[in-house]
């Protein structure tokens, strides 16, 4: 399956919206946040300018699209998304323009980019259009019946019973399907705010750009380690952390709590999954309301966000697995499509993620430093033969291709690797990965 | 929590949705002739202003066609209720009940007539109420439709009667036309009904017919849903559903609409009714028919729409028969959101850009109102480059179906495009002239006058622009006779009137049969090929004219300015004629508005000029020359008997 600009140029990202996001929405909670924004929030408009004058028009017209689709997304979904887009946008064009920075920030292309690798990934939505596996089963299906059969999924059940306890009364013949439209709304929610993190990181110019006067929300920005685990210890975010099983609380409160406010607290400063995924969800609390007693559609939803946040979350999540000079690795952290084929895909979807990211090159010609942004690689591929998955990738400069080869090697080592990488594929059938770089 | 928007109680009232994709079709005439079909059938009748940038009602029913049966709801204070203005105030503050809110009283003395309940942007002050966003936000859209929906299930609560709610809607389709088409679709076809509007413009009728095609899709969708809802719970381990073999359920919509059912746990005890048919759903109305085009219309279709739409076409060719000016079928329309996905998605973005800088100017006032107004014209500019790069790139990768939906007409990208240039051009004349009378403040006079660049999306809203033609009689005219002498002797000409009668002179005596008015209107409607005539034809045209009586030269050698107002006013005028259903209404207001007696008689002599031209050519039947028909007297008559026939004949409402 290759994936390049073009092709996402041609087909898009299907968006489902299968289910009413709107009615859980505190209208009061929501107006005042619009007004605070009105008088507070900095402009969309002055945010483009300002990345339109220091991009190529090809580059921002990108953009443009990009998130003129994230945005019309969001507007269902993730309706809070348009108060904080504009200083999504500032953060990526402040941190392009910075000559000493490696890298380039591009998250405003980059996540739609990555949504629409799930989207195909996926089939559009249509299980029988998904990727193939090895065990010749299609990607959105399986997924879909480990989220109903998988032992290493209970927790995920126990935690949408809990949700809806009258979950008895949705049809079984609709199981299957059922569980394939919420992975798929959530593969595409999560991915195309899996790194919404990155500004988070600036939470103090956020919060004065964004006056939110909910406290609970404020404390969580305020990087109280005691109030962040609060407001997620009982939240579907902490799963992981209790490795992927239902909060036992039976056990001794000195082993499970100081292990989690430590693993948050970590999670919290060398990742931007975590701030993210907490934003994610505090931006969506702070304007919804959902009922005590949920019917259907507010439990679906609210499952699809809780989940959603985890996969954000857990996308950025493998230095913490493996560990650090100073800190030991993390072996229930490791993912799987068994365990948590959402976040799995989104960590897939990510490394896959390589076409259009622009490489922002400083060339100073008669005492005038310009900045391009090139983007080096044409395409990625993710072909499946036999028992062997491969990951291509084609860059359009030999020279480029030369120093990126260890990179992407190196990355595709450390996510997939059959003996200890992030993303424990076996289960799927698959026994060799191979990375492949070229020009 | 908030409830789905299709849990209104069923039964209780007719909902009716009059609507169009283009402006200036005759929405709100339809709204107000049907009202009073139901009126005269004893129902009570609430007339809802969803058109919350279009034509105001409340001006409508001041008219004599309707000021008897129609009143304007009132609050407890004896205030006319702006909904809006509710909306903002008191419904996002979390206020539900709207109705006990504002003590809204339906007066006995008054229960023979229809209630209005309006909306509008603005106050009385001319500020702003609401964000206009609103109609483009889905949230908002939901909310704002969720809060119809409790004042119509109020009203029929209390009414005590037969109970009928019209809502007269925006052109075009906005988020808020999106969430009432879902409210009407849940709520089925019984109690909901769509009446469309189009004139025989090429792209109104295209639109109008991909709508009808659409919402044929969306019934039959909901049909082999709830078949499918219905077989799923009957299945058993011996005999499992089975699934429908062309129906994909990868379908947003339906989807969307299975997983209602699952949510209101729908009783399926019974099997589905058979298929509902889309017919049941609505009828529409092709207004502004020129007398002599039934034939060339039938001819046009034809050849003109894709061979999917045939059977539409033979419902169209079938219902023609028997009906005068007014063709009418039996299709239901509705767009569902997903084709206009891209659409909406830009105009908003604009949008929010263009109101954002607006709001943003008026509230640090003085700053920026000081600055010139070009900021205004290149923003104007600025955001029609945007649309156009936009939509231009969205075109390359969208489906052709949407590629086809920017290239019609009413699509706001265009209209907006090509309105802008209009927009700068009337700016100029404004600034120049007051600057004349030392106020140099082109945002003061925006806001004093309500020129808003929304109305100039809505053909309805030019009527508003008649106040500056009036401002323009004022400045050029000081007496009453179209030729003034100076204090040394030399005659001059007063511009405005002679314009204005040139301009009309120009249309109704000087063009050949294929360039005459409708087809000029067209040409700037549609740019078919077919009527290669421009407004720059038309101006050209109508400069000749001018020359011509003037020995040449007249109009830009005296003064550029009001070469380019003239090209304007052509414009203007144009599509206010070409309204001739307001036409009379509008003169009417015009004259009430004036004081100054000498203009009050030059506006009443424009007036009698034009409806002399206009009537006295079609009751000549010199349809070649003018071949609109006037709605003034059997225009209207028309139009009552065609919505009594559908009210009575097709919705069987007794």
């Amino acid at each position: 399956m290759k994936f390049d600009y073009s092709d996402f140029q041609t087909k898009g990202i299907f968006f489902p919206r299968f289910f009413h996001s709107l009615f859980s929405i505190d209208r009061k909670a929501y107006s005042e946040l619009e007004a605070e924004y009105d008088d507070f929030g900095k402009d969309l408009p002055f945010a483009l300018s300002e990345i339109k004058q220091r991009t190529t028009d090809d580059y921002f017209s990108k953009i443009l699209m990009a998130q003129t689709e994230a945005m019309n997304y969001a507007e269902y979904v993730f309706p809070t998304y348009k108060f904080i887009v504009s200083d999504a946008l500032w953060d990526d064009w402040l941190a392009t323009i910075d000559p000493h920075k490696s890298y380039c920030r591009d998250h405003s292309l980059h996540q739609p980019l990555t949504a629409y690798i799930a989207c195909k990934l996926l089939g559009y939505g249509d299980a029988v259009q998904s990727l193939l596996l090895p065990n010749n089963e299609r990607l959105l299906s399986y997924c879909a019946r480990q989220m109903l059969e998988s032992p290493q999924m209970k927790y995920l059940r126990d935690y949408f019973t809990e949700l809806y306890p009258n979950y008895v009364q949705i049809p079984k013949q609709l199981y299957q399907s059922l569980a394939e439209d919420v992975f798929y709304e959530t593969a595409i929610i999560s991915s195309i705010f899996h790194d919404i993190g990155y500004p988070w990181q600036y939470i103090n110019r956020l919060s004065s750009s964004l006056k939110i006067a909910d406290p609970q929300f404020a404390s969580t920005i305020g990087r109280s380690l005691d109030d962040i685990f609060d407001a997620v210890c009982d939240r579907l975010l902490a799963f992981p952390f209790y490795g992927y099983s239902t909060v036992c609380k039976a056990k001794p409160v000195s082993t499970w709590k100081n292990t989690l406010k430590e693993l948050l607290d970590r999670a919290f400063r060398t990742t931007h999954g975590f701030p993210g995924a907490l934003g994610f969800t505090f931006l969506n609390d702070v304007v919804r309301a959902f009922p005590t007693d949920m019917n259907f559609n507010d439990a679906i939803f609210r499952f699809i966000l809780d989940w959603g946040a985890v996969g954000i979350m857990m996308h950025d999540m493998p230095r913490i697995y493996k560990g650090d000079k100073n800190h030991a690795g993390v072996p229930s952290l490791r993912l799987s499509f068994e365990k948590d084929p959402l976040s799995s895909l989104i960590s897939l979807c990510d490394i896959l993620e390589e076409f259009q990211r622009p490489q922002a090159r400083f060339v100073k010609s008669a005492g005038v430093l310009r900045l391009y942004y090139p983007d080096t690689c044409d395409y990625s591929e993710l072909t499946i033969s036999g028992s062997k998955i491969t990951i291509t990738y084609r860059y359009k400069d030999c020279n480029i291709a030369i120093k990126m080869k260890p990179i992407r090697e190196g990355e595709v080592h450390d996510y997939l690797n059959m003996l200890n990488g992030y993303i424990d594929v076996s289960r799927l059938g698959v026994k060799t990965v191979e990375c492949i770089v070229f020009s | 929590m908030e409830n789905n928007l299709s849990d209104v109680e069923k039964g209780k009232f007719k909902l009716i949705s009059v609507e169009s994709r283009k402006g200036g079709v005759g929405k709100t005439t339809v709204a107000l002739n049907l009202a009073k079909v139901f009126l005269r059938r004893n129902f009570s009748v609430l007339l809802i202003d969803c058109d919350i940038i279009g034509t105001s009602i409340s001006g409508a029913i001041q008219s004599d066609f309707y000021k008897n049966d129609f009143t304007e709801l009132l609050d407890g204070d004896g205030n006319t209720i702006n909904i809006l203005d509710y909306y903002q105030k008191h419904y996002l503050k979390g206020d539900d009940d709207i109705v006990s809110k504002l003590n809204i009283k339906f007066e006995e003395k008054d229960k023979k007539k229809v209630f209005v309940l309006e909306s509008d942007l603005y106050d009385s002050k001319h500020e702003l109420i609401v964000n206009p966003t609103l109609l483009l936000d889905e949230i908002h859209s939901y909310w704002f439709v969720k809060m119809i929906k409790s004042i119509c299930t109020s009203f029929a609560t209390r009414v005590d009667a037969k109970c009928a709610v019209i809502l007269d809607n925006s052109p075009g389709y906005l988020s808020l036309n999106a969430a009432i088409h879902k409210w009407m679709t849940e709520n089925g076809p019984k109690d909901s009904k769509y009446l469309l509007v189009s004139s025989i413009d090429k792209q109104d009728l295209e639109s109008n017919l991909d709508s009808a095609t659409d919402i044929k899709e969306t019934v039959d969708l909901k049909n082999r849903v709830l078949n499918y809802y219905y077989a799923m719970h009957h299945a058993t381990d011996d005999d499992p559903i089975v699934k429908d073999e062309d129906f994909v359920f990868s379908n947003r919509r339906a989807k969307e609409m299975l997983y209602q059912l699952v949510d209101k746990n729908t009783s399926v005890e019974q099997a589905p009714e058979s298929e509902i048919r889309v017919t049941t759903y609505l009828n529409l109305i092709f207004n502004k028919v020129p007398e002599d085009c039934q034939e060339d219309l039938v001819d046009r279709l034809e050849q003109e729409v894709s061979q999917q739409k045939a059977e539409l076409l033979d419902s169209i060719a079938k219902s023609a028969n028997g009906r005068d000016n007014l063709v009418l079928f039996e299709e239901s329309v509705s767009r569902q959101y997903y084709t206009q996905f891209y659409a909406n998605t830009l105009k908003s973005k604009i949008d929010i850009t263009y109101w954002k800088t607006r709001i943003s100017r008026l509230n640090s006032q003085n700053e920026a109102l000081k600055q010139s107004d070009i900021d205004m014209v290149e923003k104007v500019r600025e955001i029609g480059k945007l649309y156009v790069s936009l939509s231009n790139s969205l075109t390359n990768r969208a489906p052709k179906s949407i590629a086809a939906t920017y290239n019609a007409e009413w699509t706001p990208v265009i209209a907006l495009d090509r309105y802008s240039e209009i927009f700068s051009s009337l700016q100029k004349v404004l600034r120049n002239y007051f600057q004349l009378n030392q106020d140099n403040n082109l945002e003061s006079l925006y806001r004093t006058y309500n020129y808003r660049l929304w109305d100039l999306v809505s053909t309805n809203k030019i009527s508003e622009y008649l106040p500056l033609l009036m401002s323009f009689f004022e400045y050029t005219n000081k007496c009453s006779n179209f030729h003034q002498t100076d204090d040394k002797g030399n005659e001059t000409i007063v511009l405005g009137p002679m314009l204005f009668m040139y301009f009309v002179e120009s249309l109704v005596s000087r063009l050949p049969r294929y360039k005459s008015f409708p087809a000029l209107l067209r040409s700037d409607i549609c740019n078919e090929t077919s009527y290669a005539v421009s407004i720059e034809d038309l101006i050209r045209l109508s400069q000749g004219c001018i020359r011509a009586r003037k020995g040449g030269g007249f109009v830009d050698a005296l003064n550029p300015i009001y070469a380019t107002f003239y090209k304007r006013l052509c414009v203007i005028l144009l599509k206010t004629i070409e309204m001739h259903s307001d036409f009379d209404l509008v003169m009417t207001w015009i004259e009430g508005l004036i004081t100054n007696p000498n203009l009050k008689m030059i506006a009443k002599g424009i007036h009698q000029y034009l409806s002399k031209v206009i009537v006295d050519k079609k009751e000549e039947g010199n349809k070649a020359l003018l071949i609109l028909m006037m709605h003034r007297a059997g225009g209207i008559a028309d139009i009552e008997n065609a919505l009594r026939s559908i009210v009575y004949n097709d919705w069987s409402v007794r």
